[in-house]
């Protein structure tokens, strides 16, 4: 059985089966379930969230492929081929890294070191792949929560080439300052302002941003448990933000010369493997952050097919935005 | 928008090649019809969303397999992480699959790409013209309409043919549109159902081979007529875009002839935005059950720059 629960448990009341790891949701959708918390957007969240587009305003939120450039955190260039045809073009793509740029993490691209993958505790091969999100394509309430904004109005301004770690606390306030209230299914999209930032750098360096490798420095999420909870128990389907990794950097135990310690701090395993949440990175919100500061309107439509690859872990993040 | 000119109309001016629709959206215009999306009729497909139910259009990545036209399957290769998993493609081909054709994958023999492009000015890199990151920009939403011709022909005891040069007419369309009780509107979005693509995942390995082994012009299939009407008829409705369920939109083999090569026309003339291989069969059974053929379509191509195609990445909601 796959599907979202009539009450979705708190973060304090996981696992809801004692054989699952601690605070893990395995189970909540379902044993089986490779999907994670995308199943809490059912059809009448996809048409509230319609009703929420007034304006016809669409926003585009996928950076250019060949963005960062040169690649950050070990990534290579991709290649282009354009190939002529007779008369016009085809092209393809060679090196390709569909997390390169604008992008969602599969549920299989990172489980836990010691407890496994979502749902998912002898990594059997072929589970969790993109393919389940890419079937039943992503659609529903988008939250903006343009924390670079509200640290700015602070006086805390958020620095691009910098570790800051945005708190629960930054977020409850940016949230309350635009009025803006989560709910269950809704797709949370916060800025850093490190795209913006990364924009603005010139060319010297965006190649030191790359050859720092893994000890890559940019804001992001707190690596907590307490952050952890926080987005478990706004029941949100997705979260997806304008930095490299969703969560301060460097962070993880590529960055580290005792990998268990980081094992507690590293967010991508609370909320990819044993939360199932769906992760968005690099989303570019510049043009919907400046109109939501223009009208005060925090919330509306996004929708996003990701790519159709069975077994990929990962994909492009083919994502609107609509007003 | 103002009043666009009818097909009879064009071109605006003698200056431009006879049946082209360049100018008409700026000399600098390199996004074609898609221009036609405007708030108005992104907020007509967003009127329409009743039930909340999402359709993916878009095809597994590994299919046809293997694939057709003379293209390539990608290698996916996945890279451990330990713990966890990246992966990356190489040999990729953005139209292999569910997919949009970009203005400068085609050309007019004579008088080359939309609006007056030439070859030299598709770099594949920034700066290229015509290129997919034009609509990747803008995002396509509008209200989407489905032609379900395959039902339609079904429906009257004469079937599509899916492993022959099938023409749908533009009659059939506008047969199939009024037996559904849906009517076009100007910056509508057009989704041309024939079946192919159900036929196709039933055919044996064997077919599919023998399909995979016929290049450019293609193997037989069924798709829009390349009859000199359509032009006028896909034009006069103003589409933004035209998106079916088989491999080229219009029927296989072509014609290697402007007269018989509606890619030669529809694209660098009109530039009209063509999505080929959307996979339309659930959403069909859906709005057969409620009679409703209208919707709202959302798609958010790749943004490459200089790219001469995408991965469809499109959804129906109704």
């Amino acid at each position: 059985m796959s599907g979202r629960p009539d009450r979705v448990p708190a973060y304090a009341q996981l696992p809801v089966d004692p054989s699952k790891p601690a605070h893990a949701a395995w189970g909540v959708f379902g044993d089986d379930d490779q999907v994670g918390t995308l199943n809490l957007i059912g059809a009448d969240e996809v048409r509230d969230a319609a009703r929420l587009v007034r304006r016809g305003a669409v926003f585009s939120l996928n950076w250019a492929l060949e963005l960062p450039d040169p690649p950050i955190l070990g990534r290579r260039a991709m290649r282009h081929i354009t190939i002529a045809l007779h008369p016009g073009t085809d092209d393809y793509y060679d090196g390709f890294y569909p997390q390169m740029s604008s992008q969602w993490d599969a549920l299989c691209h990172m489980p836990h070191p010691v407890h496994g993958g979502y749902n998912d505790p002898d990594l059997a091969p072929g589970r969790n792949g993109i393919e389940h999100w890419a079937r039943r394509g992503i659609a529903g309430r988008f939250v903006l929560a343009d924390v670079a904004r509200h640290r700015e109005h602070e006086g805390r301004g958020i620095r691009f080439d910098q570790s800051d770690a945005i708190t629960v606390a930054d977020l409850d306030a940016t949230l309350g300052a635009a009025g803006a209230k989560l709910r269950t299914g809704d797709i949370l999209l916060v800025r850093t302002g490190w795209m913006a930032g990364y924009e603005a750098a010139d060319a010297a360096t965006r190649r030191a941003l790359s050859e720092a490798g893994q000890d890559l420095r940019t804001p992001g999420l707190e690596g907590s448990e307490e952050m952890a909870a926080w987005l478990w128990d706004q029941h949100i389907a997705a979260v997806a933000s304008d930095c490299p990794a969703l969560e301060v950097l460097p962070s993880g135990p590529w960055a580290s010369d005792d990998p268990e310690s980081t094992y507690d701090s590293y967010l991508h395993f609370y909320v990819i493997a044993l939360l199932g949440l769906a992760v968005g990175e690099m989303f570019d919100l510049e043009a919907l952050a400046r109109d939501c500061a223009g009208d005060g309107v925090y919330d509306g439509l996004l929708t996003a097919a990701p790519l159709n690859k069975t077994g990929g872990a990962g994909s492009t993040a083919n994502a609107i935005a609509l007003k | 928008m103002t009043a666009l000119p009818s097909y009879a109309e064009l071109p605006i001016d003698p200056s431009r090649p006879p049946g082209s629709a360049w100018g008409v959206f700026g000399d600098d215009d390199e996004a074609g019809t898609i221009n036609l999306l405007t708030p108005e009729r992104v907020l007509r497909g967003i009127s329409l969303v009743k039930d909340g139910a999402v359709y993916s259009l878009n095809w597994e990545l590994d299919r046809p397999d293997p694939p057709i036209l003379g293209r390539e399957a990608l290698h996916h290769t996945v890279i451990d992480l330990d713990p966890g998993t990246d992966d990356r493609y190489d040999g990729f081909y953005p139209q292999v699959s569910s997919q949009w054709d970009a203005l400068c994958h085609m050309a007019h023999p004579e008088y080359g790409f939309y609006n007056g492009r030439t070859r030299e000015q598709i770099t594949g890199e920034r700066g290229s013209v015509n290129g997919i990151d034009h609509w990747a920009r803008s995002g396509i939403v509008g209200r989407f309409v489905l032609a379900d011709v395959e039902r339609w022909r079904r429906e009257r005891g004469d079937p599509i043919r899916q492993d022959a040069k099938d023409e749908i007419t533009v009659e059939q369309i506008d047969a199939t549109l009024a037996s559904q009780g849906v009517e076009l509107e100007a910056g509508d979005i057009l989704l041309l159902r024939t079946g192919w693509i159900g036929w196709y995942e039933s055919a044996s390995e064997e077919v599919r081979r023998s399909l995979s082994a016929m290049p450019v012009p293609g193997m037989p299939s069924p798709g829009l007529s390349a009859a000199p009407e359509t032009d006028p008829w896909l034009w006069d409705r103003h589409l933004a875009v035209i998106a079916c369920d088989c491999p080229a939109l219009e029927a296989l083999p072509y014609e290697e002839s402007v007269e018989g090569f509606l890619h030669w026309r529809m694209i660098p003339l009109l530039g009209l935005a063509v999505g080929e291989m959307f996979v339309l069969d659930a959403l069909a059974e859906h709005c057969a059950r409620d009679g409703r053929y209208d919707g709202l379509f959302t798609a958010a191509p790749l943004n490459k720059p200089g790219g001469s195609g995408s991965t469809a990445n499109a959804l129906a909601i109704k």
